[in-house]
């Protein structure tokens, strides 16, 4: 030990005495030092983090879409000829354009409960397609003619497919078995979500690509596609080529083509790097705010404990900025630990969740590299936070003339706490000195109760996104699909399929459901969707509006979600334009009777009598939802199964398992860092104005002992502030944090969902919980101090 | 001047401060006998050890070796409560600095004491004692150097101590001060025969004690006593 200081002396020995007169001060300030440091790191952690992540994983995307030739835009048509495609080629502004057939499929794998909706799509014969390329990862392309298909990857994964194995796909109602010959990552299937669903499960989304002849031939496309995939020119319009090529394909039974902005995998990516961005931009600058206002507290005491100093070194004649430029040097040696730490935990935090994000995200690779900007850009805002915490602190000492700063620091002067804060009579001695001393320096007391109830916010924030999510599960899977099982059709049914499907054994409710894909239609705004048909007063599938009152849709007309209804620019009473991508195709002039809110996707409903009134096709379903019973689900799994016309079974609760685990692996690492990192903010700072508290007042504190106060009675008159403190910030924690939440969930809202703000009453009772605790120990640590306290020495005149 | 019973009773007393090469022996077997209603004045160079008896005499400090007796019962074999205790009970101080709090006005630093004080003197009245009635409401920041050393020797006297500890009260203040703040003093103890040790550096106040005892190296040097105390108008500073 007094070696070690020994050799600590030695190396100061090398500096100037001013600065060594620094270093001592940073070793003698211990905890302090680390808690300041700590959520500096913290901050710049989570900055290099989140902004990195989005800079990778927006870099990864975007060149992946360059070098794999990504489609612009996509025109999905009935049938047309092959011509066809070069004059779509000669639209200005078109760089390639190819047309391809895609075809559905089912694919019946074993261990599946009900056969996997799929896609096979054309590639041409012998080589690589040069529109949405493939990342061929093993294997080979297909040969001319022969029913070879390249799989998905993820797909392979899900089922411990080989190279070589076949796979039993029905194709346009004839049963084939498809070898697998290469297994391919695709541009267009980064987040692979099978259709219709929420949440990506590599399981059941079977994508395949078929060699052109092999694929026309099997699903009779000889010399046509259905559907366009092509690059523009940088720069073009791509409203303008989505309109020329919609007038191009309408009498080909072309249903409107799409853009990025509506690519199901595309929209997701672009959902996720907001939803990152939007916490790189708002959590990071909270814990370095809270990190330059732990620095200004520390290097107010400093400032104040070393008045008489700075007088002597202003009679040396030291300029203003020199003795600033010390107290600076000082905060930036401290920044600089926590700025290190940060690069270093930037770095693998920001690896690991790239790793997390390739379980998602299937890019070829996906590696962290945030670039050396990131890097700086977080070092800059730490020193930003520095300079102003000490800016701050040393502004009005620093301006005292030498002779004012030199003679003993009179005593505080609480004359002014009076106007304010009356005469107190009323109050014990004890909390006397505890208000007046909050009264006297007001700002600093309001800001070390802002530190700790950003402390709480941060943790409410962080736990009330989950909240918000399992809100929205719960409402989606208690409240919204009360439903056991989802029966899908391959093609609508005659409404008559209700009674047959109520007689099976063990079902106990069957209500129909009708889906009809179209095109949304209002001046030069265009969406695709599918009109969901409903039954009034629906008990097993409801539509619910935010408050979740049931829904009952008007007769002859739509009810819309809010957010389509202003990307489609209508109020409730408008009239839209329908086309219908199914059946006899109708285009029909529709009023828009109600707008509501819901939390998942923007759907767009209308009363099923009336649907079938609009589509004049008879009373088709799409499918049922079913209450059985569970004890004989599984033999209702398998008479569903041999049915025909069941195109898929869903299973609620299997449903919700996988998203569930979806949720938990996301989530889960995210959220233990951030609430971690929260606790350490309002730890750091209950511990840090505890112990400042306790620095400022140790004279007042022995002075007390001496007279023959007890360590109780001491303990009142220092804790006691803290606990007043602690009292406040828990309230403004809670008001903060829902602000908190509140915007994270409102910033991170997209058309696939909007994230309610809700807090749990647990959240807000485990973040106050953390905090009571940190004030607890931090007031145990204290009042040791105390216990330990030099009376004489603290009673003498400062060093 | 009247012997009464002994208050202090100072046994062989040592203090060793630090260890090894900074070693400081501050007292070096200290042996004394204080009585009731004594007059103490203490004096002697810088670092001799002055301060040091006084801290340990009023349950400051602690002990290297040796014994402090207070009406028969050992300081040196005292808990930290049960000195809290006597020093709550039996002990005033004034310091040099003052150490009043800057939170509380003159008055309530004063009734900080008598609210823990068994049976003290109305602050008003201990203020009035020291001379600064009118300035009851005010805060220390307010108050000059001498009606804050005033104060402290309010606060010193309020709960009326048995013994009144003085680590250089004067040693802050110009001479005309000095001697409102002797005479706050002087009369404040002879009401209350209070026993009070003073530490000075003046040589002028060593008229008015009882017994005047010059330290030196750690230890007593000499002790003299003053058959005829003078009263603080007379001395000179
Ligand atoms: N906390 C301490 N640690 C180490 N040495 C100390 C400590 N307090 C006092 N000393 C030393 O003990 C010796 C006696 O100190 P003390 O304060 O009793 O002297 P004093 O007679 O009161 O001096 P002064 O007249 O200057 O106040 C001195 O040499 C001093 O340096
Ligand atoms: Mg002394």
């Amino acid at each position: 030990m007094i070696l070690r200081r020994h050799i600590f002396e030695r190396i100061l020995g090398l500096f100037r005495p001013l600065d060594r007169k620094l270093f001592r001060g940073v070793r003698g300030l211990g905890a302090q030092v680390i808690a300041v440091s700590v959520v500096v790191a913290c901050g710049v952690t989570l900055f290099i983090t989140m902004n990195g992540t989005v800079t990778s994983l927006s870099t990864t995307r975007d060149t992946y879409y360059d070098r794999y030739n990504m489609a612009h835009i996509w025109a999905p048509v009935k049938r047309a000829p092959m011509v066809l495609r070069d004059q779509i080629s000669d639209i200005p502004g078109v760089r390639r354009a190819r047309g391809r057939i895609s075809a559905g499929a089912l694919v019946d794998m074993p261990g599946e409960p009900a056969p996997v909706r799929g896609k096979v799509l054309s590639i041409p014969d012998g080589r690589m397609p040069d529109v949405n390329t493939l990342y061929l990862k093993r294997g080979t392309l297909p040969r001319k003619g022969r029913e070879e298909v390249i799989l998905l990857d993820s797909f392979v994964q899900a089922h411990k497919l080989q190279l070589g194995d076949t796979i039993p796909v029905t194709l346009y109602g004839a049963k084939r078995f498809l070898r697998i010959v290469g297994v391919a990552l695709s541009p267009e299937f980064v987040y692979s979500i099978p259709p219709g669903e929420l949440v990506p499960d590599p399981k059941r989304n079977a994508v395949m690509w078929m060699g052109y002849d092999a694929l026309a031939h099997a699903y009779n496309m000889d010399g046509a596609f259905n559907e366009i995939v092509l690059l523009t020119e940088r720069g073009a319009s791509e409203q303008d080529i989505m309109r020329r090529i919609d007038i191009l394909l309408e009498p080909y039974g072309g249903i409107g083509s799409y853009s990025r902005d509506n690519h199901i995998s595309d929209e997701f990516i672009k959902s996720e790097l907001t939803q990152l961005s939007v916490v790189g931009s708002i959590i990071p600058p909270i814990f370095l705010g809270v990190a330059a206002f732990l620095l200004n507290i520390i290097i107010t005491r400093i400032v104040e404990d070393e008045r008489e100093q700075i007088g002597l070194l202003k009679a040396f004649g030291y300029t203003q900025t020199q003795i600033a430029m010390h107290y600076l040097k000082f905060a930036l040696i401290i920044i600089s630990i926590g700025v290190f730490l940060g690069w270093a935990g930037g770095e693998r935090m920001g690896r690991g969740t790239a790793n997390m994000y390739q379980e998602f995200y299937h890019f070829p690779l996906l590696i962290f590299n945030p670039g050396i900007g990131i890097f700086i850009e977080a070092t800059l805002f730490a020193l930003l936070a520095g300079v102003l915490g000490v800016f701050l602190a040393v502004r009005k000492i620093i301006g005292l003339r030498p002779a004012v700063a030199m003679s003993p620091p009179p005593p505080t002067d609480y004359s002014g706490v009076v106007s304010f804060g009356g005469k107190l009579k009323w109050m014990d001695q004890t909390l006397r000195l505890i208000v007046r001393h909050i009264l006297r320096w007001p700002l600093r007391a309001a800001l070390t109760c802002l530190g700790i109830s950003m402390g709480m916010a941060l943790m409410i924030g962080a736990r009330g996104n989950v909240d918000a999510l399992d809100k929205m599960m719960m409402l989606n899977f208690e409240q919204v699909s009360r439903q056991d099982l989802t029966v899908s059709f391959t093609e609508t049914q005659d409404r008559s399929i209700v009674n047959e499907m109520g007689h099976i054994d063990g079902v106990l409710a069957v209500e129909p459901f009708l889906s009809v894909p179209v095109t949304l239609k209002n001046k030069h705004h265009i969406r695709h969707k599918a009109i969901t048909g409903v039954v009034l007063n629906a008990q097993q599938n409801l539509l619910l509006d935010r408050q979740e009152r049931q829904i009952n849709p008007p007769a002859d007309g739509l009810v819309m979600e809010e957010l389509l209804a202003e990307a489609l620019d209508v109020k409730a009473g408008d009239t839209v334009t329908v086309k219908v991508k199914t059946g006899n195709r109708p285009e029909l002039e529709v009023p828009v009777l109600r707008i509501i809110k819901t939390y998942l996707g923007t759907p767009v409903y209308m009363e099923m009598h009336s649907l079938h009134s609009y589509l004049r096709n008879g009373e088709e379903i799409s499918g049922v939802y079913l209450t059985i019973d569970e004890s004989k689900e599984d033999a209702i799994f398998k008479e569903l199964k041999d049915m025909p016309g069941v195109l898929g079974v869903n299973s609620n609760n299997d449903t919700y398992r996988a998203m569930r685990k979806t949720m938990d692996q996301a989530i889960g690492t995210m959220l233990v860092l951030n609430s971690t990192f929260a606790s350490l903010i309002a730890i750091g700072v209950v511990y840090s104005s505890a112990r400042i508290s306790f620095f400022e007042r140790q004279r007042e504190i022995a002075s007390l002992r001496v007279l023959g106060f007890t360590l109780t009675e001491v303990n009142m008159v220092l804790l006691g502030e803290l606990a007043i403190l602690t009292v406040f910030a828990l309230p403004l924690g809670v008001g903060l944090g829902r602000l908190l939440a509140q915007t994270m969930a409102h910033e991170m809202s997209s058309e696939l969902f909007r994230m309610p703000s809700v807090v749990e009453l647990s959240t807000l009772g485990s973040a106050a919980a953390i905090i009571l605790i940190a004030s607890i120990l931090s007031a145990a640590l204290m009042s040791r101090r105390v216990a330990k306290l030099d009376m004489i020495i603290a009673l003498k005149t400062k060093e | 001047m009247m012997r009464t019973d002994p208050c202090f009773e100072v046994v062989d007393l040592t203090k060793v401060y630090g260890e090894g090469e900074a070693e400081v022996r501050a007292l070096r077997g200290v042996s004394l006998t204080i009585y009731s209603g004594e007059n103490i004045v203490l004096l002697g160079p810088s670092g001799s050890g002055k301060s040091t008896l006084l801290n340990i005499l009023g349950g400051l400090d602690s002990a290297t070796s040796g014994a402090v007796f207070f009406e028969g019962r050992n300081l040196t074999e005292m808990t930290d409560s049960e000195l809290t205790q006597f020093r709550r009970d039996h002990i005033g101080f004034v310091f040099q600095n003052y150490n009043l709090m800057p939170g509380l006005t003159a008055e309530e630093n004063v009734e900080l004491v008598t609210e823990i004080a068994k049976n003290p003197l109305p602050a008003k009245e201990a203020l009035d004692m020291v001379g600064l009635s009118a300035r009851t409401d005010h805060f220390p920041s307010q108050l000059s150097g001498g009606e804050q050393q005033r104060v402290a020797i309010a606060r010193a006297i309020a709960k009326r101590p048995q013994v009144l500890f003085c680590d250089e009260p004067t040693g802050a203040l110009d001479s005309q001060t000095s001697h409102l703040v002797l005479k706050a003093l002087d009369r404040v103890t002879k009401e209350l025969g209070a026993t009070t040790l003073m530490v000075t550096h003046h040589r002028g106040i060593a008229p008015m004690a009882d017994r005047v005892i010059r330290f030196k190296d750690g230890n007593i040097d000499q002790i003299e006593v003053n058959e005829n105390p003078v009263s603080p108008e007379e001395v000179v500073l």
